[in-house]
């Protein structure tokens, strides 16, 4: 891997870093509520990942995408005008933190129900079989809870039997809300799942970006050229509850623990005493981002919230409106 | 020229004349190349690689649906059985329905569930679960109960960017010539004109309808019949238009009566023109119950004829 990529991972990590650290201290300061999901520890997986794919391939995502738009190179200010609700917001404020949808940067979906991306990618890479001349490829993002819905395992199904170019992104961070996986999953990897479908599995250490990287750049590789899906479970750490305000059950110490894999730190770490990179650079970084998410709250706040005939828009087609507005033209009691 | 068709010969029919516009237009479904090569061999034989089939999984195909048509495909998600549809409900209600409100309209969703109602056979074979979908925002249900109907709605679904839900009426097996005509969503149709009370109703409960008011009207009781092909959206100016002509009305349908169709249609005449009414609405439905699978029993769950003429019978001569 060359610096410069190397760099771009580490730029990409910090990017989502510094956006959701933004974001805690919104919430302290109660300018934002509680109850935002955010991917903190899972940064190596998403960059990882990222790094691999090309601007015109496609992601979907489970509830935590602020993450995953600014990985596919979102733009920070309509993020965070999105999560504050505003209609300069990237779904003009209708879709907050966990419905994110922007084809324009190839994020397609993204669903609460925590494994409804999945199927959603499966057949997005079907309709690219069939109609992408540029062996596109889907990523969907989930984890290692949704694994256990059923909707994973049909979608791995179909997935495989039709040999479509997805990757199956599992960010197995071990917990499922509160409880630890043991409790729920009766294989020791999420990997292995996929062997009851044909499909290749590959465990990787999601805190090691450099080696998620490396593994997705297989999987997008036999994927493009129509070896079909693989399944990465990247192992990794949750450093913060479920969402902001749930309580966790976790000890101080066992979330200390955790910090100690904290996937930015260690390829900060990484970097600096390999002399890959000197200090200087993370400051600058750093600097630069934080001024780029300042700048994103301060256009957050400027915006105007969306207008109340809002609330009816954007049901149907416009046709399909029409004819709603036709069949009932006047005012319900 | 024009040829005789059933339902669901022109719902394919429509198909396969739209395919030749639109090539993006595909058909996944369970064991689908088999239905279609007994229903439209035709459709298949000219269009082999736009249908594909799909593993028993509802849930799957409805997504994968999705995701496929925010790519740029037009999926129809052939769902079988009307019974098979709660197993796709996350799916339709929290994924499809939803996807243009909540980003705005950035995505654009744009697929037909196609799903048939069978011949009554037990508690999970045949019952009619239209009313349950219905009530979503972000959908459209069309249930036909001509071929023509079926021709019309779906060149109509077929040529909306919408997420259409269109039901096939597989107790009817009516042929007719049809017409080409695309029929436009939220329109309803007055199957035949009266003035003493409107009996609304949709699918095959309609060709009861009509066969009870042409019975009737040598009885002296002139029976408006009303069909409304589209339940989302709903035809609301016919049916108050009719009301209001009337005085009265009955509503009949084969689902559950609590929170069904006639529950809807009523509310929204009392609402809106109780002082027009000259008799209580009159819903007919399916008992709240299910359906028992001995013969004896099964279509007793459903509205009877003389159920049906005893309704109307009573309604005519009543007062508010």
């Amino acid at each position: 891997m060359r610096d410069k990529e190397k760099i771009e991972l580490l730029r990409d990590m910090m990017r989502i870093r510094i956006f959701e650290e933004k974001i805690l201290e919104l919430i302290q300061q109660k300018e934002l509520e509680l109850g935002f999901h955010l991917l903190m520890g899972h940064e190596g997986i998403m960059a990882g990942v990222s790094g691999a794919l090309r601007n015109d391939d496609y992601i979907t995502s489970n509830h935590r995408t602020m993450g995953r738009y600014l990985s596919r190179g979102g733009d920070t200010k309509k993020i965070m005008a999105e999560i504050f609700g505003k209609e300069t917001g990237v779904c003009q404020g209708m879709a907050g933190e966990m419905l994110i949808a922007d084809k324009s940067i190839g994020f397609l979906f993204s669903s609460v129900t925590v494994a409804a991306g999945i199927p959603v990618a499966v057949g997005a890479a079907l309709a690219l079989q069939r109609l992408s001349k540029n062996n596109q490829v889907v990523a969907c993002f989930f984890g290692d809870g949704a694994t256990c819905n059923g909707i994973f395992h049909e979608a791995m199904n179909v997935a495989a039997v039709n040999k479509a170019p997805v990757l199956f992104v599992c960010e197995n961070n071990g917990l499922s809300i509160n409880i630890r996986q043991s409790e729920w999953m009766s294989t020791l990897t999420v990997a292995e799942r996929a062997s009851a479908y044909g499909v290749k599995g590959e465990r990787v250490d999601g805190t090691d970006v450099e080696a998620v990287n490396g593994v997705a750049r297989l999987a997008v590789e036999r994927a493009r050229q129509g070896g079909g899906p693989t399944l990465i479970d990247a192992t990794t750490v949750r450093l913060r509850p479920h969402k902001e305000g749930l309580a966790d059950n976790r000890s101080a110490d066992e979330i200390k623990e955790d910090w100690k894999k904290d996937p930015v730190g260690l390829y900060i770490k990484k970097l600096e005493d390999s002399k890959q990179i000197d200090q200087n650079l993370v400051k600058k970084l750093r600097s630069e981002l934080m001024a780029e998410v300042n700048e994103a709250v301060d256009y957050a706040k400027a915006s105007s919230f969306p207008k109340e005939s809002k609330l009816m828009d954007n049901l149907y087609s416009e046709q399909m409106s029409d004819a709603f507005a036709r069949a009932a033209n006047f005012r319900f009691r | 020229m024009e040829r005789m068709l059933s339902i669901r010969e022109a719902l394919w029919n429509a198909v396969s004349e739209e395919l030749r516009e639109n090539d993006k237009i595909c058909i996944w479904g369970e064991g689908v190349t088999s239905k279609i090569a007994f229903d439209y061999p035709e459709l298949l034989r000219s269009f082999p690689h736009n249908i594909q089939n799909m593993p028993i999984s509802e849930a799957c195909i409805v997504s994968a649906g999705l995701g496929a048509s925010l790519i740029g495909l037009k999926p129809i998600l052939d769902l079988s059985f009307d019974d098979l549809v709660p197993r796709a409900m996350d799916e339709i209600l929290n994924q499809a329905a939803k996807a243009r409100y909540v980003t705005g309209g950035e995505s654009k969703p744009s697929m037909i569930i196609k799903i048939d109602l069978p011949p009554v056979r037990c508690a999970q074979t045949g019952q009619r679960l239209e009313s349950l979908l219905m009530r979503i925002p972000g959908v459209a249900v069309a249930l036909p109960s001509t071929p023509s109907d079926a021709m019309g709605l779906m060149k109509a679904s077929l040529r909306t960017n919408d997420v259409v839900i269109m039901i096939e009426d597989r107790w009817i097996t009516t042929k007719e010539h049809v017409s080409p005509n695309e029929i436009k969503f939220g329109t309803a149709a007055i199957r035949r004109k009266g003035s003493d009370v409107t009996l609304i109703s949709y699918g095959y409960m309609i060709l009861q309808a009509q066969e009870i008011a042409n019975d009737l009207a040598k009885r002296g009781i002139d029976v408006e019949v009303l069909d409304l092909r589209t339940l989302a959206p709903l035809d609301v100016n016919t049916i108050f238009d009719s009301v209001k002509k009337t005085g009265r009305v009955i509503t009949l349908e084969g689902g559950w009566r609590s929170c069904g169709v006639g529950a809807e249609i009523c509310t929204m005449i009392c609402e809106n023109m109780m002082d027009q009414l000259d008799s209580p609405p009159i819903r007919l439905a399916a008992e709240m119950t299910h359906i028992p699978t001995s013969s004896a029993l099964r279509m007793k769950v459903f509205p009877s004829k003389e159920q049906i003429i005893q309704s109307i019978e009573e309604t005519v001569v009543s007062k508010v």
